[in-house]
């Protein structure tokens, strides 16, 4: 990752564009792309976004203005790209923009702008043998047309995650133990050569286990982070990279993971300050139950107590003007989104460190879906459950067709992560 | 005396219990007590009562397994190398003793000493199959893959037999992702046991889906190959290729397999209706005649002339396809009459070459269905077809199939009276399959509303069934909206389409058009004008006249845009034509930009941005 350009991008430090004065050259056609109800195609919006900047076409997010619009400069290929992807967009003169500008800009309006100026850079991180629909953040990608790279363990180790400013954490299992599958799918082949490509992986680097290999990783990953990248991950990889974080000096894997017993004192031994965003958390040490530990709730092997017709989950409002992380995190188009289970599927809110930001959860229970923190120069968010458009994915489901779900309100929390580390600095008023 | 003495010793020792020979009482509720401490996760508490245990009994394995097994689980592992080397003092040749303190010494992370003890075992007894199956499973159990593949093979010399552990190997191979080694193992198997090919293609099957297991697969048969021709063999390489769709690569097997097993084409011939059934008929063509040269038995011959002549007219089929992909059907109404020459020669000559079979009525259906739909030549269709009726050799379902194309000459020859008679029999048949029985009540409710019997018409469409996999129950609730939209509305305007679709059915393109612009014209104001001028342009893209077709959309466009209620899919319509008939790519993009803009949410919209990409020649 380019180091100027990240120290630039510091949380919670984004410029409100409007109140610079004469930041704003109101006097041409600008094109607006509301995210309301209006808009058509929530989702392929964010790829427009995202397309404008790698035209160096700069982008100035409106957040909370009409479900966190988009505006740029009117551009007529821009409004043929819009059309041609289904993107409800709008030119508006000179004058209407500059009303919008100060509708947003008003002091008694929780809204604010944040001009995006540079296409991030995406490295997703993905095992071999990967398919896209696997995984909701790839699949939303894909969708919108936005260009992301694949990393694994050798790359990652081999120093290339500086290459890039945004990384997202497959549903992977830090722990090293495979997803805890093996009570389910211990014959299964795809399982089996899981964990047969892992070991090789971790022999090649020079690992006896992949438990060892995988903390490595965990510490590559926190010193990316540490340094000021932007680290976005969902389900499992959330607690499970947390938990690999804590476990850094104690071995939580069962002899069918690892090849040898867990320390016995290996709850003893962990050390909650090495973690993200989770505190006090009890491991689950049944190595046939399918969970990692008692941060995710509901437990992922009590599904019958889910009933997707009540499961719904809030995201909160923050002020644009003096948290616009927070307020760029939850654009959305509606503030009550359904939920979806995933291995990981909320987070105990009681586990939850006090340092981090709680951006959704679910009224009245001790579940927190959503959530954002700092780490050193860096950022990084977790969003619990697998697939939002899929209530129950299992695995061997057939992927999810976003053209079905263009104005999905789950996969908007995804993308909103995306547009996040292209935003300018603020300046500090002080 | 001492004969007495030993007797009652023996009987004694037989009466009493063999458990309480080795453990007391005491030492029992000990065993128990330290198991209940186990189960309960009391690990130190159960290895202190194990260890107490088995200072007090050294030889019982109950003891020795639980100090082990606790050791192990407390990572004590110094002390499970102490109490296995115990035990060895008492069974100093336990392969699984040596087995065990390998794996202590490797848990531990002293890799030298954990290999010399699996290595000491294996010099144990280098003769027994255990020996090896033991140390395999240890080596299993330890994430040493590569390892336990090497005792195997290890265990094939020192047993003397190069047939052992085919099958374990193959599996451990398959799941270390060498598939090379996986179907080198198998190929053992199958030479060994040469009956159970499908065995071993179903074993096999667990990674040649992958393309990097089937080439992998592809190379050890190969190589396999290189040491003599085995028809075995070859029958899984073309498994293999046909797994893969390398349907050319395939062919080349079975042309050997036929050679080798001398089966006269009959390898071939197979192969050539197994690929058919794929849409391979390039491959299913050549592989017919090939079999046709090959001195096929005589009772094969007319499957494979059959089959020949199918994938003749198939490929032409797909050739005309090809022109207007993903289209309307855009080709002129003139077709030259030789496209399907080849194939039409081909069905003939089985009907006259094997008279009275069920091929040559097979061929003669096809051949009608030639003359009718790609040549719209009633007559030849006509008399084909009755030549089917009169053979005893038709099939019921064929007959049925006949009776529903001659029931369509005789609606294209405008003789519904005729038309009406064949579908209807087609009705009372009791054999009809669901699809036949749809088709037949679709063509009466088409000559219902030919007719101007429209409360006839709509019956006969609700009595189609939903089968959704089938055109017939779209066309039937395509046909279902049009009468329900307009027969209150509009009955004259409403008769007046109907008669032109007649026409239409009859290909008499420009009258048909002729009377939908009489209807545009006595009837301006009717909703029935906007699918009289779509009509009007679908006619004139089928005639070829695709300046007409743009034409006509326009007319919907821009004199009737007020009334129309499609203007997106006279646009896209328009779009359509100027894509695939005029071929003018900026015009369509055009055309397709404009729905965009003025119907963006228009079912047409998704598709228009499609094609929009395909134009503009985006990486999608």
């Amino acid at each position: 990752m380019n180091a100027r350009f990240r120290s630039l991008i510091v949380a919670a430090l984004l410029v409100p564009m409007c109140a610079s004065a004469g930041a704003h050259a109101v006097a041409a056609d600008k094109v607006l792309i509301p995210m309301d109800l209006e808009q058509t195609d929530h989702l392929k919006a964010y790829g427009i976004a995202y397309w404008a900047l790698t035209k160096n076409i700069e982008v100035d997010w409106l957040l909370n203005y009409r479900g966190g619009s988009f505006m740029m400069d009117g551009n007529p290929l821009l409004i043929t790209e819009c059309r041609v992807r289904g993107v409800a967009a709008q030119t508006i003169g000179g004058g209407q923009a500059a009303g919008i500008y100060a509708e947003v800009q008003r002091d008694d309006n929780n809204m604010d702008v944040v001009r995006l100026e540079k296409a991030p850079r995406i490295a997703v991180y993905v095992p071999p043998g990967f398919q896209p629909w696997d995984d909701a953040v790839t699949l939303a990608l894909g969708y919108a047309e936005i260009t992301y790279e694949k990393l694994w363990d050798t790359e990652v180790l081999g120093g290339k995650l500086n290459e890039y400013d945004w990384l997202h954490l497959h549903h992977e299992d830090f722990t090293g133990q495979y997803g805890k599958f093996y009570a389910s799918f211990a014959g299964a082949s795809w399982y089996i050569e899981q964990q047969v490509t892992q070991e090789a992986e971790a022999k090649k680097l020079g690992f006896r286990k992949v438990s060892e290999l995988k903390k490595a990783v965990v510490r590559t990953i926190r010193d990316y982070v540490a340094n000021g990248g932007f680290l976005f991950a969902m389900c499992s990889a959330t607690d499970s990279y947390d938990i690999a974080l804590a476990a850094e000096n104690t071995d939580i894997c069962d002899v069918m993971y690892d090849g040898d017993p867990p320390d016995r004192d290996a709850q003893a031994r962990l050390d909650y300050a090495k973690s993200f965003a989770f505190t006090d958390f009890t491991l689950e040490r049944n190595p046939l139950r399918y969970e990692y530990s008692d941060i995710d709730q509901p437990p992922s092997d009590v599904l019958a107590l889910q009933d997707p017709e009540t499961d719904y989950f809030t995201l909160f409002e923050f002020s644009a003007k003096f948290d616009p992380v927070p307020t760029m995190l939850t654009q959305c188009h509606v503030n009550v989104l359904k939920g979806f289970l995933g291995q990981t599927t909320n987070f105990k809110k009681s586990l939850v460190k006090r340092s981090c930001i709680i951006l959704a959860e679910r009224d009245g229970m001790d579940q927190v879906r959503y959530l954002h923190g700092n780490v050193g120069r860096g950022t990084f968010t977790f969003y619990g459950g697998h697939d939002p458009e899929d209530y129950q994915h299992a695995v061997g489901d057939p992927p999810t067709d976003l053209s079905l779900h263009k104005n999905s309100p789950g996969y908007r929390l995804i993308l909103n992560n995306i547009l996040f580390p292209a935003a300018k600095k603020k300046q500090q008023k002080t | 005396m001492r004969k007495i003495y030993a007797a009652f010793c023996l009987i004694l020792m037989l009466l009493v219990p063999a458990g309480t020979r080795s453990q007391t009482p005491d030492l029992q509720a000990k065993f128990r007590l330290a198991q209940g401490l186990e189960q309960a996760g009391e690990q130190e508490r159960a290895a202190e009562v194990y260890r107490d245990l088995f200072r007090r009994d050294p030889q019982s394995y109950a003891f020795f397994d639980g100090v082990h097994r606790t050791a192990m689980a407390l990572k004590r592992y110094e002390e499970a190398v102490a109490v296995i080397k115990a035990r060895m003092q008492y069974f100093p040749s336990d392969v699984p003793l040596h087995a065990m303190l390998g794996t202590a010494y490797y848990r531990s992370g002293d890799e030298q000493q954990a290999t010399a003890a699996w290595d000491k075992a294996l010099t144990l007894a280098p003769a027994a199959q255990q020996t090896y199956r033991t140390l395999a499973a240890t080596y299993v159990e330890n994430r040493l893959l590569d390892r336990a593949a090497e005792v195997y093979r290890k265990g094939r010399v020192g047993c003397k037999d190069p047939q052992l552990f085919t099958l374990e190997l193959a599996q451990l191979l398959a799941a270390t992702m060498d598939y090379t080694g996986a179907t080198r193992e198998y190929l053992q198997w199958l030479h060994a046991n040469p009956s159970q090919i499908g065995f071993v293609q179903t074993r096999m099957s667990a990674y040649s889906w992958k393309d990097d297991g089937r080439t992998a697969s592809v190379t050890a048969v190969r190589e396999a190959l290189r040491n003599g021709e085995n028809l075995r063999l070859y029958e899984l390489l073309g498994w293999l290729y046909l797994e893969g769709k390398d349907f050319t690569q395939a062919f080349d097997v079975y042309r050997h397999i036929d050679e080798l097993s001398s089966a006269r084409g009959v390898s071939i011939l197979d192969f050539a209706d197994r690929v058919f059934r794929e849409h391979a008929y390039d491959v299913a063509s050549q592989a017919y005649r090939e079999a046709l040269n090959r001195d096929l038995p005589p009772a094969r011959l007319p499957q494979a002339r059959y089959g020949a002549a199918c994938a003749t007219m198939e490929l032409q089929i797909a050739r005309d396809s090809l022109l207007v992909t993903g289209t309307p059907d855009l080709r002129p109404a003139s077709e030259s009459r030789t496209r399907f020459a080849g194939a039409l020669g081909s069905f003939d000559a089985i009907v006259t070459e094997f008279p009275n079979t069920e091929y040559a009525a097979r061929a003669l259906y096809q051949s009608g269905t030639i003359h009718l739909r790609q040549y719209f030549d009633l007559d030849q269709a006509l008399q084909t077809f009755q030549r089917i009726l009169a053979s005893p050799a038709a099939s019921m379902m064929l007959r049925t199939d006949v009776q529903l194309r001659l029931g369509e000459i005789q609606l294209y020859r405008a003789d519904t009276t005729a038309a009406s008679t064949a579908f209807r029999a087609v009705t009372a048949l009791p054999g009809a399959t669901p699809d036949q029985l749809d088709e037949a009540r679709l063509r009466l409710a088409g000559i219902a509303f030919y007719s101007g019997r429209i409360a006839d018409a709509m019956a006969l469409v609700d009595s189609i069934s939903s089968n959704t996999d089938h055109d017939f129950a779209n066309d039937a609730l395509d046909l279902r909206a049009l009468l329900e939209e307009n027969a209150q509305t509009a009955p004259a305007a409403l008769a007046l389409f109907g008669k032109a679709e007649f026409l239409a059915q009859q290909r008499k393109n420009t009258e048909a058009i002729a009377v939908l612009t009489d209807l545009v014209s006595r009837y301006p104001r009717t909703p029935i004008v906007d699918d009289a001028v779509l009509r009007t342009a679908t006619l004139s893209m089928r005639a070829g006249m695709f300046a007409e077709a743009v034409t006509a959309c326009d007319k919907l466009l821009t004199d009737l845009r007020e009334q129309c209620r499609v203007p997106d899919r006279a646009l896209f319509q328009k779009a359509a034509v100027q894509q695939f008939g005029l071929r003018v790519r900026e015009d369509a993009i055009a055309s397709y930009e404009r729905l965009l803009v003025e119907f963006p949410t228009s079912v047409f919209a998704g598709e228009a941005r499609k094609r929009i990409r395909q134009l503009r020649g985006d990486a999608l």
